[in-house]
């Protein structure tokens, strides 16, 4: 079944799971590489209305999650899109080229959900 | 007065020069690469390119690095001859011109190669900060595809030798500079593929990216806080390593 693209309300959370090599422990912080994305420009998220964030890390149990609200990206003039897959209805994208300056900022307006 | 030879034998990451014959017929050839020698060859203050570099390996267990090479009508041909962690030799099968100086100056590393991977070992010179950072990028080559859980791309060993080059020279200037107490940069796998340099501190911030492919460019950022303007951000990228080195030289020793 195809899911309908919805639209995503700016207050709405969006998750990101971290890979560890990508959270600097000795910081408490969020490496900007987590949002620059394939080629700088598409980075995955879970919208928050279509997952939990046990979800969310269910099968990725060294991840940590982290989730900003859909207003931030928007803000940096990147797109939120919400991009449903089959198996995966709260698939959602952040759209844009992310300039290091913006994948910083991304990375900074996080907050942690989950922590290992 | 000294000659440059002397002077430069006298240097404590000083490179032993010969001018020995090296006899070929010790050698076992058992890999030849492709591969970009991370040094520079400077024969009378002319720098002659390493690369593509044949490499061999002697059946001793050394490691000889070869090159030929025509200089003032003459056929040179060098045996680069690596046996220790802080010790490289050159021999000539010809007379050696007077001076052959490495750069970057090997002392600090001991580079040697394994399959088709340098392997670059640190001398207990230089910060263990060297050693932790390049035990971490080693281990990006076990990410596998999708090692985000977005589909990342895996981090190939060509990248991450680059990266170790690239690093390894930065720790090399900042030896040089007697700079031993520049702070440790977080690296960080990018999900293109390429991997990530970040040095921070209290007012200013300073990104590499060391592009997946050869030929892309690097990447930098930097950032410093200002009174007046706020966060002042500057970023660009280069197709020279020599660039983003003498910025990470220019913000470390700030």
């Amino acid at each position: 079944m195809r899911w309908p693209e919805e639209n995503i309300p700016d207050e709405h959370k969006l998750f990101r799971r971290i890979h560890p090599n990508q959270y600097i422990r000795e910081e408490d912080r969020i490496s900007s590489a987590a949002f620059r994305g394939k080629k700088n420009y598409d980075c995955s998220v879970n919208w928050e209305k279509y997952t939990t964030p046990e979800k969310a890390v269910r099968n990725y149990h060294a991840y940590h999650l982290a989730a900003l609200q859909a207003k931030i990206p928007r803000q940096l003039e990147q797109e939120v899109k919400h991009t449903p897959s089959r198996r995966d209805r709260s698939h959602s994208s952040i759209i844009g080229n992310k300039t290091e300056s913006i994948a910083k900022s991304l990375a900074l307006s996080c907050v942690f959900v989950i922590k290992r | 007065m000294k000659n440059r030879l002397e002077e430069f034998k006298e240097q404590d990451n000083a490179v032993k020069v010969s001018d020995e014959s090296c006899k070929s017929s010790s050698i076992a050839t058992v890999a030849v690469l492709e591969k970009d020698f991370p040094y520079d060859l400077r024969i009378d203050n002319v720098a002659w390119e390493l690369q593509p570099c044949r490499v061999e390996r002697a059946n001793y267990g050394r490691q000889l690095f070869i090159l030929n090479r025509t200089y003032r009508s003459n056929v040179y041909r060098f045996f680069i001859d690596k046996k220790g962690l802080d010790e490289i030799t050159i021999f000539s099968s010809s007379s050696s011109p007077e001076i052959i100086e490495l750069n970057p100056v090997p002392l600090a590393v001991s580079t040697t190669w394994t399959g088709n991977f340098i392997e670059t070992e640190v001398s207990n010179r230089v910060e263990l900060g060297l050693r932790t950072i390049i035990e971490r990028l080693k281990k990006f080559a076990e990410l596998d595809p999708n090692w985000d859980s977005y589909d990342a791309e895996s981090i190939e060993w060509d990248t991450i030798s680059r990266a170790i080059d690239f690093f390894t020279r930065v720790v090399v200037m900042l030896t040089k500079e007697n700079k031993r107490n520049s702070p440790v940069p977080f690296v960080a796998p990018v999900s293109d593929g390429s991997i990530q340099f970040e040095w921070r501190t209290f007012y200013k911030e300073l990104i590499i990216t060391i592009p997946k492919q050869v030929g892309d460019k690097l990447g930098y950022y930097k950032a410093e806080k200002d009174i007046v303007f706020g966060e002042v951000e500057e970023s660009g990228n280069t197709s020279n390593i020599e660039d983003v080195i003498e910025l990470a030289k220019d913000w470390l020793l700030s």
